[in-house]
């Protein structure tokens, strides 16, 4: 018996010593952060995943910040149909669930905390200096931008600098701008000077970050009552730096404005244009749009790229691949004639116009070339179009031709006509169904914008004749302010870019109360427009255009984060009422 | 040699100077008084014997004086008889053992006689499984196991079963450690019922301690047959049945759904449609009744589906040597589905023997071994069962019945006769029955599964034995298909032949070596067993090709060699290992018992998992259980007449869960999001392929086991000269630690890790009854079983408390209907209260306008459950339970002669199921069921349903009670009336002919208006999220025929 024991003990005790080897296992399908990045490839790869979140936040579709800063700003309604109580909820400044910004905000903090793990991890990797600023220059620019779209949002968020998890408070203004502002400093002076046309279109230039930083400032600015943004480590961003940044953007990045308006929105692609019985002026003179068959265009200093491998099964990101925001803002109805309405594409009917643009537009400018080339006048341009289709609310005979589905024509072998979803489909060998085969860029930052930045920051009218000259408008002899505001007014008509300048400019509340008791057709019934939780001006003066955070997100930091105001029950819009 | 010479000699010296004759005589059984072959006759004090024939018949050759015989046979009572001066036509009746009580359990590493056995554990015997005609074993276990919750995954054939042992103790895998053979984790749904010797539960923590790590949720021990001493003994088992649907949900014709479409319609205030211009062609036949629409359940229901199943087995063998051959094969076709028709094919192959290499003097088993095999191979086809997205019952449920199945060439109905025939009313799902055939007819899936155990043991002195044993597990497979080009509206449509092939491969190993030791002194006895194993699993690797471009166009020549090239973004290539697990352990085990009357076990058990990070990887998992066999007592066995055994139980013990991906330590680095492919088209590029990459968790280095905590008190009687006996058992089995992937802060920006956040007890209370009594030649018995379980979640690793359940489960859109929350059940459903319907403007006035603004007459009433004067989600509540209260389950049988009866039924009582055909929320076309009659159309219409209106109208988008049904059911399960023949033919070489009939799924007692109550529905990912019903694949109703024949 003893020897048995003996012999076991001696067995276990060899076991023991080699048990701790024989649990240990290698991972054999995934690189984890000991291995990864490592070399070149696996930078690029870190960063497309940083770049990805781009298409993810348009996947969040009517619940990004793109969505809601075109139907909260006096451009636009909600529209949509009866059941669409997001669209008009963003419109009215009301909340239609507690949660509603979940997924854009999580989505936003995917990009940060990659921007962050790539910052962190850059160090551990063999790529050469110039290499390395690139990549970093890319991810500060990514990283403020993240926090730019949350900050116009939402106000204030916590600011996470780091991937260790951590529950924050909400940052100050002044600090979050601060590091927006570093960021965007960075990016700058790491990324290179060289042409826009010598860079693959899509990729952060620092002339994008250049712009970007413009536009935060006029924004924090505007906003905050402030002159200028102090960074972090206690240096200041003025007035002064961000127009030399400008005119470094102006005098060397090879940017510029196209020579007609039209050149800039995909319907005048070449494909389309020439089944487009509507417009033979753009036919005579050739007017192709300037991203026709994937070329880059001189006035895009950054926008969101799409791609054919969009799929519409739940997937955030894989949504996002494609443009949703055309798909959001085309025409509704799927009862529509597609000829009587060629060549605008099904969608659904979020953002029609608020007629007062049109009235406001044609009475100060009649001869402004972008009115036709902005707009869908529906009565006249698409009569053929039906109102009130699936239940159409809030719906005008307005439209914006911009941010659309695009259908085009081919003649194929057969000789028979066929007419496509989107002119992707021929284009780019696209597959998609009309859900998915948007994929256009989408713009962000234009060369006008930086011409009218720059005429606003140095009062001088350079920058605002050159866009007014392109528009047939004659030129100002003298800088105003309300001539400033008037001409990004039409210029960027349903870019999403109004709602920032008027709560910059501090005409929100006066811009916004305009919206009620305008002309609008309900279930195809003419109409005045309402609003909800006290009128628009109300809404504004409470929230001051801030949407709430997510109440998931509130309680699970065990309340360390707080709700903005405003955002209480009486903000609930419980959907449409007839 | 020389010695046998002697013996010989002796012998005949002996012989010659006998003068005592053969002795003649036959062996029958009490009961049956069949003949028992191959039982020992031996002449009390010596050596000398003999075995009955197959009549029972026996002549024993002796030159001695015989006085008393001993006969004995496996599974009766051992008899002495004294003979006298009889030697001629001794009629000796053996009776069946029935002292169940003697039997011996298995309890993991072991056996232990029942009556020793402290722990709560059920044994349940093949034979009892095999008589009940299931396809797996577990569906037989359903109506014979308290305290085991089985429940169908779906009807179609081949699908498996949700075991839960004792409640539902963890938020990951729920599931039982099912122990095959000795390996651990085969799959107990490959085995042919035949195949099974005995089935052992064991449900308390001092039970199924000694399997430590994995056992949290108990363990299932499957024993296949194993061989016997003496003649070869030849069954065969066969049945051959129809399967039929026997209750449908009815969905409104063509009329009645043009009526409803208009109601909703006008309540919408929208248009009413113009449906003759929408179904131009149909509409007039519509409008007369000359045409009532297309039933597409009707449809596909399979009519007559046939099942049989065959198994063969062989058994026998010698002192020395024994072995059991089994061979089985069964095959089901599915009641809903044509023209794909579901089949499941099970081949089954089984090798089994042990050998006494080398007996000693002192007749102990010295060096022993053994075999156990088992192969399977079965085919499999089927139909989408899953969630809303690929259900294609539901799909047929939900489908306009406006649209025809077959246009006029006889072709299914598609986008192209949509388009030319003026058919401008596209229900969103197309022709179901199409895309059901289309995408699933040419799908095979071929499946070969090998479990072997090989074991050594050698006992150097008596009752010490070191064993040694080897397990093998293999599983392998491939499967195949072709879905052709077709189109059904202008979304749902495959524009490529797809073909697919895809292959997996891999085995587990298991090494065991335990050494257990026996040791009597006086009255006391002690067993003691200690073990080592090591593990390692999933050890294999998947491949799998999609391809397009297929230049043939049929299922015969769908392989990858007969596409062409590769075709960005269609051609899908994955090859990927299974991910190792590596498991090592420690156990040992004591018992103590003291005259059988005072008994107690210690059980510890060590584990160190792979999954865990260095320091955090062993886990130890002590028992203890103790019993008292009270009627052994002196002042209790004077009433021996009444109590003929009586023993109270109590056990406590721990045991762990480590069912968790591995690498949970690490920020691993994923090249897709939820699935879906990271990219970025710079450039001009808009198919790009270099892939994005981001750490997908946050790591958590201190990961560890999961640890479920019971204490189980209970006690074993028999009554009534053991006619009646009863068991009983009250447990809290406390879960804690639970591996949670909780909701953490989003703004930490990438995914959760596992860890170690959340607790749950489980009480209950289990009972069992049982009667059996034989009056001359009638025989019956009677069970009931009952086990009452309460589940209540008592921690959450977050602030919420709450884990949340998939959104977008009953319809796009909605919020999740499951959750687990502190204080509720887990997996309760979540939803609005509601208090009936506003009939009119007075009772919208009186409930107030400040709750719910906008109501109008036939809205939904929610109520305001925090009081608090608003509606708002805040107001969600537990508004069901899954989980059944009360599982019962009933059986009886009876014998005559050769006549046999039995029933068996079970049931559950308690829980609620949340019902819903139609995707409400988005897809406002889809068809009802004619539960949409009982809605709210006026005044004093319905106080339940709300008016018909577009599904993003709170009343029906809001998830409420009004998709909760009460689920309460009792199914009569079995039928069967059986004859032997061999009662009517006695002199047929064959010892059993017994034919019968038998009918499954007879009768449900139900109120739930859908088609089958057992709704086996989980959620992808989420195990504890169940009780949804979303067109459920009901079980079918079977009427069969069958024999059982030995010789």
């Amino acid at each position: 018996m003893k020897k048995y024991i003996l012999l076991a003990s001696i067995a276990l005790s060899c076991c023991l010593t080699s048990c701790e080897n024989f649990l240990n296992t290698e991972n054999l399908t995934k690189k984890d952060t000991s291995n990864f990045p490592q070399n070149k490839k696996d930078l690029e790869s870190a960063l497309i995943g940083i770049y990805s979140n781009l298409s993810e936040g348009v996947g969040c579709k009517a619940h990004s910040n793109f969505f809601v800063s075109c139907v909260a700003s006096d451009d636009a309604f909600g529209g949509g149909g009866n059941n669409d109580k997001f669209f008009h909820a963003f419109d009215f400044l009301m909340s239609a669930g507690e949660n509603m910004f979940e997924n854009f905000w999580e989505v936003r903090y995917k990009g940060i905390f990659r921007s962050n793990s790539l910052i962190e991890t850059m160090n551990n990797t063999q790529v050469s200096e110039i290499e390395r600023k690139n990549i970093l220059g890319e991810t500060y620019f990514l990283r403020a931008f993240f926090y730019y779209d949350l900050a116009s949002l939402f106000g204030t968020v916590p600011l996470v600098l780091q991937t260790e998890p951590l529950n924050l408070p909400k940052a100050t203004p002044e600090i979050l701008y601060g590091q927006i502002a570093s960021d965007l400093k960075n990016a700058i002076e790491m990324l290179p000077s060289v042409r826009y046309s010598d860079t693959q279109s899509g990729h952060v230039t620092k002339w994008a970050a250049e712009a970007m930083m413009a536009r935060v400032f006029l924004f924090y600015t505007g906003f905050y009552n402030k002159t200028e943004i102090t960074l972090p480590d206690g240096l200041k961003i003025t007035k002064a730096n961000v127009i030399e940044w400008l005119n470094d953007c102006i005098a060397n990045s090879g940017h510029d404005l196209l020579n007609d308006y039209r050149q800039i929105w995909p319907y005048t692609n070449s494909i389309t244009l020439a089944s487009y019985k509507n417009d033979n002026v753009m036919k005579q003179n050739q007017l192709i749009w300037a991203e026709d068959f994937g070329k880059s265009s001189p006035e895009t200093l950054f926008s969101i790229k799409f791609s054919n491998q969009s799929t519409n099964q739940g997937n955030t990101l894989a949504l996002g691949y494609s443009n949703q925001m055309c798909l959001f803002m085309g025409l509704r109805g799927g009862s529509q004639n597609k000829e009587a309405i060629y060549p605008f594409g099904q969608g659904w009917g979020a953002a029609p116009i608020n007629p007062q643009v049109y009235i406001d537009w044609t009475a100060s400018e009649p001869t402004d070339k972008r009115i036709e080339a902005s707009i869908i006048n529906l009565p006249i341009e698409l009569p053929g179009y039906k109102k009130g289709a699936d239940n159409n609310v809030q719906e005008t005979d307005f439209y914006q031709k911009k941010i659309m589905p695009i259908r085009a024509k081919v003649i194929e072998a057969d000789g028979k006509t066929k007419m496509y979803d989107s002119f992707s489909i021929p284009m780019f060998g696209n597959k998609g169904d009309y859900q998915t085969c948007n994929i256009q860029d989408l713009i962000l930052i234009r060369y006008a914008d930086v011409l009218l930045m720059h005429s606003e920051l140095t009062e001088t009218t350079d920058g605002i004749n050159r866009v007014r000259l392109r528009a047939n408008l004659s030129p100002l002899t003298a800088y105003s302010l309300k001539a400033l505001q008037d001409e990004r007014r039409w210029e960027f008509v349903g870019e999403g870019i109004r709602w920032n300048d008027i709560r910059r400019w501090k005409i929100a509340e006066k811009e916004l109360e305009k919206q009620t008791g305008q002309n609008i057709y309900n279930f195809g019934v003419a109409s005045k427009s309402n609003s909800y939780g006290g009128g628009y001006a109300k809404r504004y003066a409470e929230t001051k255009g801030f949407f709430p955070i997510p109440e998931s997100q509130i309680k699970l930091s065990e309340n360390i984060l707080k709700q903005n105001e405003g955002w209480g029950q009486e903000a609930n819009y419980g959907g449409w009422t007839k | 040699m020389k010695n046998i010479l002697i013996l010989i000699t002796f012998l005949f010296i002996f012989c010659s100077f006998s003068s005592a004759k053969d002795i003649k005589g036959r062996v029958t059984d009490s009961e049956t008084r069949e003949p028992i072959p191959g039982a020992n006759i031996i002449i009390k004090g010596t050596d000398i014997g003999t075995v009955s024939d197959i009549n029972g018949y026996f002549t024993l050759k002796t030159n001695i004086k015989a006085n008393n015989l001993i006969v004995s046979f496996l599974g009766y009572i051992s008899r002495e008889i004294a003979i006298g001066e009889k030697t001629e036509n001794i009629e000796i009746t053996l009776k069946e053992d029935s002292k169940t009580l003697e039997e011996v359990v298995v309890v993991g590493y072991g056996v232990q006689k029942k009556k020793l056995n402290t722990g709560s554990t059920i044994n349940v015997k093949g034979q009892d499984l095999e008589k009940l005609n299931t396809v797996s074993p577990l569906g037989a276990l359903q109506s014979q196991a308290p305290g085991v919750n089985i429940t169908q995954q779906s009807g179609m054939p081949g699908q498996g079963f949700l075991v839960t042992i004792r409640g539902l103790g963890t938020n990951g895998n729920s599931s039982p450690l099912y122990v095959i053979d000795g390996i651990v984790g085969g799959d107990i749904n490959n085995l042919n019922p035949s195949d099974i010797e005995a089935i052992d539960v064991l449900k308390d923590a001092a039970s199924s301690a000694i399997y430590g790590s994995r056992a949290a949720n108990g363990v299932i021990l499957v024993t296949t047959k194993q061989g016997k001493e003496g003649k070869i003994q030849v069954s065969y088992d066969g049945y051959y049945g129809i399967q039929n649907l026997y209750k449908t949900v009815p969905t409104l014709n063509a009329k009645e759904y043009i009526t409803i479409q208009d109601e909703m319609n006008f309540n919408d205030g929208v248009d009413p449609k113009k449906w003759n211009s929408l179904i131009p062609v149909l509409y007039n036949k519509v409008v007369n009744e000359n045409w009532k629409g297309t039933n597409w359940i009707k449809e596909m229901t399979n009519k007559n589906a046939p099942i049989q199943n065959h198994a063969l087995n062989i058994a026998g063998g010698n002192q020395m040597s024994r072995y059991s051959i089994g061979l089985s094969y069964t095959s089901q076709d599915g009641i809903l589905g044509k023209p794909a028709i579901p089949v499941y094919d099970r081949i089954t192959v089984r090798i089994n023997s042990d050998h006494i290499l080398y007996k000693n003097e002192k007749k102990i088993d010295v060096l022993k071994f053994g075999e156990s095999i088992n192969y399977n191979y079965h085919e499999n086809k089927g139909i989408n069962i899953g969630n809303m997205w690929a259900n294609d019952l539901r799909n047929a449920i939900n489908a306009s019945p406006l649209m025809p199945l077959y246009d006029t060439q006889g072709n299914y109905f598609d986008y192209e006769d949509v388009l030319s025939s003026g058919y401008n009313f596209i229900a969103e799902n197309g022709n179901p029955i199409a895309k059901m055939d289309y995408d699933n007819k040419d799908k095979t899936s071929k499946n070969h599964g090998l479990n072997a155990n090989l074991y050594f043991e050698i006992q150097p002195i008596k009752d010490l034995i070191l064993r040694s044993s080897f397990g093998y597990r293999l599983i392998g497979g491939s499967s195949r298909s072709y879905v052709p080009i077709y189109q059904l509206t202008n979304i749902i449509k495959n524009d490529d032949q797809k073909v697919a092939q895809s292959i997996w491969l891999g085995n587990s190993l298991q090494l065991e070596n335990t050494i257990s030791y026996k040791y009597q002194l006086k009255d006391h006895e002690f067993t003691g067993l200690v073990g080592q194993s090591v593990e390692k699993s999933n050890i294999g690797e998947t491949l799998g090709i999609t391809n397009v471009n297929y230049i043939f166009n049929d299922y015969k020549h769908a392989y990858i060699d007969n596409t062409d090239g590769y075709t960005a973004g269609k051609t899908l290539l994955n090859g990927s290992p299974w991910g190792i697990n590596k498991l090592m352990s420690f156990f040992g085990r004591i018992g103590y018992n003291f005259k059988e009357k005072y008994m107690a076990t210690i059980v510890m058990r060590a584990d160190g998992s792979s999954n865990f990070a260095k320091g955090h990887r062993w886990g130890y998992f002590p028992s203890i259980s103790a019993g008292w066999v009270i009627s052994e007592e002196n002042f209790i066995s004077k009433s021996r007449k009444i109590i003929d055994f009586l023993k109270l139980r109590a056990s406590w013990g721990q045991n762990g869960n480590s069912a968790v991906p591995g690498f949970q330590y690490l920020a691993t680095i994923s090249y897709t999001d939820n699935k879906a492919p990271i990219h970025y088209p710079f450039g001009k590029d808009k198919d790009p392929m270099i892939a994005g990459a981001y750490p997908d968790i946050l790591p958590n280095p201190k990961l560890s086991w999961e640890t479920s905590d019971q204490i189980n008190i209970g006690f074993d009687a028999r009554f009534l000269d053991s006619r009646l006996s009863l068991t009983f058992d009250w447990y809290q089995k406390s879960t804690k630690d639970w591996l949670v992937k909780a909701p953490q802060l989003l703004s930490y920006g990438t995914g959760a890790p596992y860890i170690n956040g959340g607790d749950v007890v489980n009480k209950g209370v289990e009972f069992s009854v049982r009667w059996n009594e034989q009056i001359k030649d009638f025989n019956y018995g009677a069970y009931a079983n009952f086990s009452y379980n309460k589940n209540e979640v008592l921690r959450i690793a977050n602030s919420e408390g709450v884990i949340y359940g998939a959104s977008d489960v009953l319809s796009q859109g909605t919020s999740p209907v499951s959750r687990i929350e502190v204080g509720k059940p887990m997996g309760y459903f979540w939803g609005y209260k509601s208090a009936g319907v506003f009939q009119n403007q007075e009772e919208i006035a009186a409930i107030g306008t400040t709750l719910q603004e906008n109501a109008k007459p036939g809205d939904l009433i929610f109520v305001d459950t925090n009081n608090d004067g608003v509606i708002n989600e805040s107001d969600k509540t537990m508004i069901g339970n899954p989980h059944p209260d009360l599982n019962v389950s009933f059986g009886f049988n009876a014998s005559y002669k050769g006549f046999d009866f039995s029933i068996t039924a079970n049931g559950a009582f308690g829980q609620q199921i949340m019902k819903s055909y139609r995707s409400f929320s988005n897809s406002p076309y889809q068809n009802y069921t004619t539960d949409i009659f009982k809605r709210w159309h006026g005044e004093g219409t319905s106080n339940r349903l709300p008016k018909i209106t577009n599904g993003g109208n709170t009343n029906w988008k809001e998830i409420s009670d009004i998709y909760v049904e009460d689920g309460d059911y009792l199914k009569i399960q079995n039928i069967t009336l059986g004859y032997d023949f061999k009662k009517l033919f006695k002199n047929i070489v064959l010892s059993k002919m017994r034919i019968y009939v038998s009918a499954q799924n007879v009768f449900t007692f139900t109120k739930y208006s859908g088609m089958d109550p057992e709704i086996g529905y989980r959620q992808n990912g989420m195990n504890w999220a169940t009780g949804v019903d979303l067109g459920f694949y009901p079980t079918p109703r079977m009427f069969m025929f069958g024999a059982n024949i030995s010789f």
